[in-house]
């Protein structure tokens, strides 16, 4: 087994003080950066990529690699205890995180999400150990035409996301996908909407937009509303029940794979993995009542998903220089900086690589782990915090988290005119959470139908007869059936004749 | 409570007439999204392939948007939006402790901040305002006479803290260049 | 929160590397970090260039040069930027000269190149591979389809006005009849997969995105946008495109860096400095340009700039004969070539 010695030298290499120190630090930092509202995982692995440009090339990838493995679960702790996403990615999370909180389990909510996410990154990470050959080539079978099923399934799903009426869920999905039309076209470089402002030809950006429709639509609603006793008086478990995870242990397994799998198409990221490991959790659930009401499964399912998503995202990196997620594309810059030309030759050229990338994953997890659970009780005093105090101190991070990502004033603007629409659609029960899934996939519908058009000319036949696509558009057009009451009915009682 | 959703959290679902005024401002947004989207420029003139025009997308959003405005609207008739009294729930609006006064307050708080401080005071003077009279002004009502001087100065403190601390990190660890 | 950040900053103080000690006898030490603001998203060329030479010179100048991406409307809104930016010297672009040369004669952005200071590091060649399972082994076999069946042949570009693009546009005015399947992708990298995975039967962009592939023979480079042949370390040479197409004239396209006339004097005549005594020496920047196959070019001030109008005055004419341009170059003051 030359892998398994590869694999062991790789861990052997990494067993130093100083490395050891450097994933310490570096995940912590990362949970931090995920847990700011606006600071994403991407802007963190860009700034660190500068500031470690003068290490070595496995100490600067391990910082890299850490600072995304922490990022991306950061981001939950914000959705869990204030309904405010860290990232793109942790939008899914407040779905069930904050409810739970909510009733006094932020504990609770805690570990799981910190159990799933480390789960999560494990079932990927094995995943890059083992198939890393066979997914990079099986992410070459994705073209435009499988990219926009996979963009109309998101959409199909929004209904199901909104907790309850369907229709409204819908709804704020399209007006995401229409949002999302704003500014440059590829084709001419028209700007759509514009109306000639320079800012808006640029397009609405998806962070801003995040920011405000949840933190400074939250706010405003927990201003406006009663006030709380603070719940978390009475601590629950901190340490993450067994039995949570033993009981759940399919759903786990299923979203770690749905998770490294989207991770590993080129575009797609953790935000889709969430919210793909979440649709497809609540449709396979014996409890589907709970979910958006605080369910432990749909929780455990959105954070392993996102973070199995990060370790699938690298097997492109790795194995065609194609970047599975926007943190990874800054990630293989980072790599072709250091000369480490990550690519089809890589196996070839230098195999030991891959499993020193598999090492360094293993130690952020395990970091992530750590820090998961240390942190619980410190992060429980947020709660305490009387709302007079916490919502301004909200409100500051969240203007800055909206202009840090591009130092754009513009950008603020954005994130309040969001955060007001984001207020008006909840009070009238219109899901947020569709909107934000519908700015995500606008660019990916929009692209890629155009795309698939321009190739053939016109012919729409390829995307129902690529084997991939036929396969993706009849889970679609099955779904948006069902979602239809009088075709589940119908269906329901063919099934039970 | 406990068996609220996240975003039902504060209010009650609304009116069957409120969900019918909301499908006409969502038809009357749709209709003017299709006419702009028609208007773009097709660029076929220039040899562009016509499935390339720009106001297909947008356009076939609008349609559909507009088609599930009109299914909203029906359904709420259906609901008796209609109804003298508006449809059910009748409790509209009647949350315990709920209040207009305090969202205004803290809309306008914010957008003082974004439009008013931010760009033309230094950042962290602008945090400092925002989050000390946010702070002091919520609490305000609700704090016995004799201990509001202590609650001022807290809220200050509180502001400037924030300011500082939000400013040199940004500033220092994450490198951004705050307005 | 706060308690948090604190962990984070006293973390991250213990352990960022310190900043070395700056060389002497600048006239201009900047007091606080430096931004240069990458109009392109995070990971792509134009950010791996400006990477490399912000740690080049942080290191010459003792202060740090940071990054920040401010993608959008084809790199118009973060020159923008820059553009009205206070003008104190700690606002820097990057990109290609190209599209600061064209921004105003396509109606994104009341500039021109002369607006500029301008520091080059590389220069990127553009090439046409294939999908090594179509028919085509060189550039004429590929020339010929492209003149007898062109609508039928999708070239993946990363959109209008890209290097890629330019090229196609390049070759179709110089070769009379020639048409092609233009097929848009969001950035280089993924036009160039889109093409390995044999969606589109070829590609056109950067050298640079390309490298990778071209070494793992899963895409074949069939030209060069250039008079003579490019070298590809771990290939071999790609073929000019003079050798199919006599006196077509190839210019250089730029990346580095920029600021805006008008920063204070003491700022331009230290980064003229740094260019001289650093970026000309830097081995980090000729390691990056070689393994990346790009062309290690670090000049400045007048002879960038007339090195760069080339590739502009060809550019501006060929988007204005294609009826794509807002204002003329001859308005703008760009003769034609």
């Amino acid at each position: 087994m030359t892998q398994l010695a590869m694999l062991g030298d790789a861990f052997a290499s990494l067993m130093t003080v100083s490395t050891l120190f450097n994933v310490a630090w570096a995940t912590l930092l990362g949970i931090i950066i995920g847990a700011l509202p606006g600071l994403t995982a991407t802007m963190g692995v860009a700034l660190m990529t500068t500031l470690t440009y003068r290490m070595q090339p496995d100490a600067a990838i391990q910082i890299l690699i850490c600072i995304y493995v922490g990022a991306i679960y950061g981001g939950s702790r914000s959705a869990i205890l204030l309904n405010i996403p860290g990232t793109p990615a942790s939008a899914c999370s407040t779905l069930d995180g904050y409810p739970l909180a909510r009733r006094g389990e932020a504990g609770r909510a805690m570990g799981i999400s910190t159990s799933g996410s480390w789960l999560g990154t494990l079932v990927g990470t094995s995943m890059v150990a083992l198939l890393t050959p066979t997914l990079g080539e099986m992410a070459l079978s994705f073209g435009s035409y499988e990219f926009f099923w996979i963009a109309m399934f998101g959409i199909v799903i929004a209904g199901t996301l909104s907790g309850g009426d369907a229709l409204k869920g819908y709804i704020a999905g399209f007006l995401g996908l229409f949002v999302s039309t704003i500014g440059q076209e590829t084709n001419h470089a028209y700007a759509r909407f514009a109306f000639g402002d320079p800012n808006l030809a640029g397009g609405i950006s998806l962070l801003p937009a995040l920011v405000g429709a949840f933190g400074v639509a939250e706010v405003l609603q927990v201003m406006r509303g009663p006030r709380m006793q603070p719940v978390a008086a009475e601590v629950d478990s901190v340490i993450p029940r067994l039995e949570d995870i033993t009981r759940y242990w399919r759903t786990i397994l299923r979203s770690g794979l749905i998770g490294t799998f989207i991770g590993a198409l080129p575009g797609l990221g953790e935000d889709i993995a969430a919210w793909t490991s979440y649709a497809a959790a609540r449709r396979g659930s014996k409890e589907r009542e709970l979910y958006g009401k605080g369910s432990i499964e749909g929780l455990m399912s959105a954070e392993t998903g996102e973070s199995a998503c990060v370790p699938g995202a690298i097997i492109p990196v790795l194995t065609l220089a194609v970047p599975g997620s926007a943190p990874a594309a800054v990630l293989l810059a980072a790599m072709m900086i250091h000369g480490l030309n990550p690519g089809p030759m890589l196996i070839v050229t230098a195999p030991h690589f891959i499993y020193r990338v598999v090492a360094m994953l293993v130690l952020a997890d395990m970091a992530k782990l750590v820090f998961g659970l240390l942190l619980v009780r410190p992060l429980l005093w947020i709660l305490l915090v009387p709302r007079e105090r916490l919502m301004p101190v909200v409100f500051v991070l969240c203007c800055v988290g909206a202009y840090a990502i591009a130092s754009r004033q513009f950008d603020m603007g954005v994130m309040l005119v969001f955060g007001l629409i984001g207020f008006v659609l909840r009070d009238l029960k219109f899901p947020v959470a569709p909107l934000i899934l519908g700015l995500v996939l606008g660019d990916l519908l929009d692209k890629n139908l155009l795309r698939g058009l321009t190739l053939t000319a016109g012919d729409v036949s390829p995307f129902f007869t690529r084997p991939v696509s036929a396969v993706l558009s009849a889970v679609t057009l099955g779904s948006l059936l069902l979602s239809v009451p009088a075709v589940r009915a119908r269906a329901a009682r063919l099934a039970g004749r | 409570m406990a068996d609220e959703s996240a975003a039902s959290h504060v209010t009650p679902p609304p009116k069957a007439r409120t969900d019918l005024i909301t499908a006409a401002v969502l038809l009357a947004f749709a209709a003017a999204a299709f006419a702009g989207a028609w208007a773009m420029p097709t660029f076929t003139d220039r040899g562009g392939d016509p499935f390339t025009a720009p106001g297909i997308v947008p356009g076939f959003h609008a349609v559909v948007i507009g088609v599930l405005s009109l299914v909203l609207g029906v359904r709420a008739v259906l609901r008796g939006a209609l109804r003298p009294d508006g449809g059910p729930p009748a409790e509209w609006r009647r949350v315990e402790g709920a209040s207009t006064p305090r969202l205004a307050l803290a809309a306008a708080l914010g957008v003082a901040l974004v439009f008013g401080l931010i760009g033309r005071v230094p950042f962290w003077a602008a945090a400092a305002l925002f989050v000390a009279s946010f702070t002091i002004l919520f609490e305000w009502p609700m704090t016995p006479k004799e201990r509001r001087l202590r609650r001022v100065i807290e809220g200050i403190a509180l502001g400037i803290i924030t300011g500082l601390v939000v400013t040199l990190v940004f500033e220092r660890v994450f490198l951004v260049r705050l307005p | 929160m706060k308690r948090r950040t604190f962990v984070g900053l006293a973390a991250s103080a213990a352990v960022l590397p310190a900043l070395p000690a700056a060389a002497q006898g600048y006239p201009w030490r900047p007091e606080r970090p430096v931004t240069i603001i990458v109009p392109w998203a995070a990971g792509g060329s134009t950010d791996q260039m400006a990477r490399v030479v912000a740690a080049e010179l942080e290191s010459e100048l003792g202060q740090r040069f940071v990054v920040v991406n401010q993608p959008g409307a084809s790199g118009s809104i973060g020159t923008r930027n820059a553009l009205e930016a206070a003008r104190d010297g700690y606002t820097w672009a990057a990109g290609a000269a190209v599209d600061v040369g064209t921004y105003k004669v396509l109606g994104l952005l009341d500039t021109m190149l002369a607006d500029w200071h301008l520091f080059f590091a590389v220069a990127n060649v553009s090439v046409i591979s294939v999908n090594p399972n179509t028919p085509f082994h060189d550039f004429g076999q590929l020339l010929e389809a492209l003149k007898t069946r062109g609508q039928t042949i999708p070239v993946a570009t990363a959109g209008l006005s890209s290097a890629g693009h330019n090229m196609m546009e390049m070759i179709r005015a110089a070769v009379p009849g020639l048409q092609y399947r233009h097929v848009t992708y969001e950035g280089g990298n993924p036009a160039v997969v889109a093409t390995v995975a044999g969606e589109t039967q070829a590609v056109s962009q950067l050298l640079v995105e390309m490298t990778e592939m071209i070494r793992g023979n899963r895409l074949r480079p069939l030209v060069a946008l250039s008079d003579k042949p490019v070298p590809l370390a771990g290939f071999g040479e790609i073929p000019p495109i003079t050798q199919w197409v006599p006196g077509m004239v190839a210019p250089v396209n730029y990346f580095g860096i920029w600021i805006p006339k008008g920063a204070p004097a003491p700022v331009v005549q230290s980064m003229t400095m740094a260019w001289e005594r650093k970026i000309r020496n830097s081995e980090a920047l000729k390691r990056y340009a070689e393994n990346r196959s790009a062309i290690f070019t670090p000049i400045h001030g007048e002879e960038a700039f007339n090195g760069a109008m080339q590739m502009v005055t060809r550019t501006a004419w060929l988007y204005h004969d294609a009826g794509k341009t807002k204002l003329s170059p001859e308005a703008v003051g760009i003769a034609r070539p």
